[in-house]
């Protein structure tokens, strides 16, 4: 929708207010009919156009400025109403004689006036429209002369003679010109279109540059007719200073102002200027609203930053989408070298099963951790409460199961109560599952049923590390039933366990190296009497034993994987799940050590040969 | 054991066990839709039995019961976590969200300040204290240890401590015109460490195997007893 913004108080209005309904500023440019309001305005400028124009014609028949081919401005007063100042000093040049008076001259010597006498002789003058308008462009309109040409009447006489005697050759050749072509006096002219006048003009300046001397030409061509008009007027024309004339704007005040040709003649119709023509506008350019500047939506970048760009929105866009999976050849290099290994290590661990060898043969030595583990063990009583941390994945069931048993095998024989717990969710049933294994591994049953209670499941830890933090020191409120929903704490030897602390013996069974950090960070500190054993995976085994190292120990035992389930085995001289595992695992470690051993030195080889090549090739 | 000692529900994990792992094993030909198949299962098949587990060990027993079972006040007291644990839903509405927000800041803060106590006080401190008394001659005359060996074996540790400790030292003072990189001793004390660490990692990685090994030996252990016992049936 089109609005219009007031210039003044910058409110919108209406696009067919004519005036702000704020501030009452004029929003349009005044324009009315002046047959609709003959009362308000009066009479129109075009209404007085005959009469100006008669005047006109005549002032300039008598100054001659059509010799100039000079126009008068449309809307631009004539001099003769411009002011009564100016009226009085022509009467008094009109009565003046402008026969020659040299001795007035040299009476009384006056510069400025002979100099503006004489420029008012060379025609340097313009007409009178064109003297007025440095001050009516400036707004200085004045009612008195300026000082300057305020001179009396003796004065005007003396170097009005000096001029005329001067140029008097020049005057008798214009006056023989305008014989010839039947214009000899300024009435015959009156009644004539100024443009013809304006084209005789020309032709007669064309003439006179063919005649008169060189230094005429840099005259202004009117002063010849100047010189009549002036003394008809009795005003002597006068050149603008240098300075003011450097002020004097180069175009009309239509010209600056953007006010359109036709405004001259609008009359102002509201407020204190109503009546007066040529109001200059109310801004009405700024007032109207326009349509906000359209540009153009399109980035401005460079080629380079566009093509990056683009780049960089594909990258995007694919990222969204499914890639088709590479071209690869049925078999590769690589693909026949995965096979191959598989196949010798798969051959490496089958061999012992199918060929039944037995542990005898590779009869383990027991580390220090492990003996160690054993003796605690060893030293646990009948019925003494064992905690049992089931914290690995089944993925690792298969080498923790074997670890584990052993350790389990050996607590059973022992009657200890084993409570297992678990962080993870997977654990409770891990835990169920390891019982089974270790029943199997010797001829003790331990089960969980209300008539016999020899291991009791207190299930799932939530919480992380605090909750082990909280199931430490205080089980009860961390765990208060097992994993079927049952009072955990009511069997007599659960009952004198407050905390972590009142176990026999703490052991956490985990693959994973965080997990098993967690219990030491978190139960470590509170086991005082109670010890700690770890059965680990092999992978995390160098990540624990440092514990185990330590002086004093954090961890008192450690049984690592199959090679330590076959080693506290030998400690107490049974044979549990790994001992079946024990001959494959030799094999399987042989078989990967042999293939590290020639993949190495293969590399190696390679490595030889490329260089080899390498510098083979420099040398030619 | 022969096929007739085993019951109906050793057969059929037997046999199940059998096709699950000759699935996985497909995978080392390469990628194949048994191998993803089995994938989605164990997946599907762990994470709900993590959520039974999780309802019966824990929502039910320490958040439901305890509010049915509560009377006067001490429904008050009991209702609280289940109260706090509903305003963890609103996390699921972003213009709710805040209401969760004190909860999930009470949970974050307790496990964190459990975990960076039990690492100061668990490992850090007695960890320290350990290499400490490596050079602790009463202590090694103590465990009836041999103290020269002891003392070479205190320097290891304290060499590959330290060194291993300099290797993640990457702060260097910048000087004008000169190259920016650690000091020299720095440099030559962080090559010792690495070979500390190279080693390390070859045990782990040592470890990694033996237990890759152990869990294959153990698959391939169950499926040739199956099938000797499949065979023996026959």
């Amino acid at each position: 929708m089109e609005i219009v913004i007031c210039p003044f108080c910058g409110k919108e209005n209406q696009p067919e207010s004519e005036t702000c309904r704020y501030c009452q500023a004029r929003l349009m440019p005044l324009k009315i009919n002046p047959a609709s309001q003959p009362d308000l305005i009066g009479r129109s400028p075009e209404e007085e156009t005959p009469a100006k124009l008669k005047e006109d014609q005549v002032s300039e028949s008598q100054d001659g400025l059509q010799a100039a081919g000079e126009m008068r401005r449309s809307g631009a007063p004539p001099a003769s109403e411009a002011s009564d100042w100016l009226s009085v000093f022509r009467n008094q040049i009109n009565t003046q004689d402008l026969s020659p008076q040299p001795a007035a001259l040299d009476d009384g010597p006056q510069p400025e006036l002979r100099e503006i006498h004489q420029d008012f002789e060379a025609g340097a003058m313009q007409d009178d429209s064109s003297l007025s308008l440095p001050f009516e462009d400036a707004g200085q309109k004045e009612e008195g002369p300026p000082e300057n040409l305020v001179v009396g009447p003796q004065d005007v006489e003396r170097t009005g003679d000096e001029a005329v005697d001067d140029l008097a050759w020049l005057r008798e050749l214009q006056s023989q010109y305008q014989q010839v072509e039947g214009l000899s006096s300024a009435e015959s002219k009156k009644g004539e279109d100024w443009s013809a006048a304006n084209e005789l003009s020309q032709d007669s300046q064309k003439r006179g540059d063919e005649q008169v001397p060189s230094w005429v030409e840099e005259i202004y061509a009117g002063p010849l007719h100047e010189e009549e008009a002036a003394s008809d007027l009795g005003l002597s024309p006068a050149e603008l200073p240098s300075w003011l004339d450097a002020t004097r704007p180069s175009g009309t005040h239509q010209d600056i102002f953007g006010i359109p040709a036709d405004y001259g003649g609008q009359v102002e119709i509201a407020g204190p200027l109503a009546g007066l023509p040529g109001i200059l506008p109310a801004e009405p350019e700024i007032a109207l609203g326009r349509k906000a500047a359209a540009y153009p939506a399109q980035l401005q970048v460079t080629e380079t930053n566009r093509l990056q760009a683009e780049i960089f929105d594909q990258v995007l866009q694919s990222e969204g989408q499914n890639q088709p999976n590479p071209d690869r050849g049925l078999v590769t290099s690589q693909k026949v070298m995965r096979m191959a290994f598989a196949v010798i290590i798969i051959f490496a661990i089958l061999v012992p099963v199918f060929s039944l060898q037995t542990l005898e043969r590779y009869q383990p030595i027991a580390p220090v951790a492990v003996l160690s583990a054993s003796q605690i063990i060893s030293s646990i009583g009948n019925e003494s409460p064992v905690l049992v941390a089931v914290e690995y994945e089944p993925g690792f069931s298969g080498e923790l199961d074997a670890a584990l048993a052993a350790v389990l095998d050996h607590l059973m024989i022992q009657g200890a109560f084993l409570v297992f717990v678990s962080s993870n969710p997977s654990g409770p049933l891990q835990a169920e599952h390891i019982v089974a294994v270790s029943n199997q591994v010797g001829s003790h049953q331990y089960v969980n049923t209300e008539s016999q209670n020899e291991y009791i499941n207190l299930g799932f830890i939530p919480g992380g590390p605090a909750g082990l933090r909280n199931f430490a020191e205080n089980p009860r409120l961390s765990n208060p039933s097992d994993i079927s929903g049952e009072p955990a704490w009511q069997n007599p030897v659960m009952m004198p366990i407050d905390d972590i602390n009142d176990f026999s013996l703490v052991i956490v069974a985990s693959e994973n190296q965080d997990k098993s950090r967690a219990w030491i960070e978190q139960a470590s500190p509170l086991l005082v009497n109670a010890p700690l054993i770890y059965v680990v995976s092999a992978q995390s085994e160098p990540l624990i034993r440092p514990f185990f190292d330590a002086s004093p120990r954090q961890v008192q035992g450690i049984v690592s994987g199959v090679i330590g389930s076959v080693q506290y085995g030998a400690t107490i001289g049974r044979q549990g799940i790994a001992e079946l595992y024990w001959p494959s695992f030799n094999s399987g470690l042989l078989a990967a050590a042999i293939l590290i051993v020639v993949g190495g030195g293969a590399n190696a080889l390679l490595v030889l040969s490329a260089n080899k090549n390498g510098r083979k090739k420099g040398g030619n | 054991m022969s096929l007739f000692d085993l019951g109906a529900a050793d057969l059929i994990g037997g046999l199940l066990g059998l096709t699950v792992t000759m699935a996985v094993f497909s995978h080392f030909i390469g990628d194949n839709t048994a191998f993803r198949l089995v994938l989605h299962i164990f997946i599907g098949v762990a994470a709900g039995y993590i959520v039974v587990v999780v309802a019966y060990n824990v929502l039910w027993p320490k958040l439901m019961r305890p509010v049915l079972e509560a009377d006067g006040w001490e429904l008050l007291w009991a209702g609280l976590p289940l109260f706090f644990s509903l305003l963890l839903f609103s996390r699921l509405f972003p213009r709710y969200s805040i209401l969760g927000s004190p909860v999930l800041a009470f949970i974050v803060g307790v496990g964190a300040a459990a975990a960076i106590g039990g690492a100061v006080v668990g490992v850090i401190f007695p960890q320290a204290r350990a290499t400490i008394n490596l050079f602790d001659l009463d202590t090694i005359r103590q465990n009836q240890g041999n103290v020269n060996m002891a003392l070479v074996n205190g320097s290891i540790i304290l060499v590959g401590t330290i060194s291993s400790l300099a290797y993640f030292h990457f702060g260097v003072r910048k000087q004008a015109g000169a190259k920016t990189q650690r000091p020299d001793w720095m440099e030559w004390l962080a090559q010792v460490g690495q070979g500390f660490i190279v080693i390390a990692f070859g045990l782990i990685f040592a470890g990694i195997y033996a237990a890759a090994l152990a869990a294959l030996i153990e698959r391939m252990s169950s499926i040739t007893r199956f099938i000797y016992s499949l065979i023996a049936g026959f």
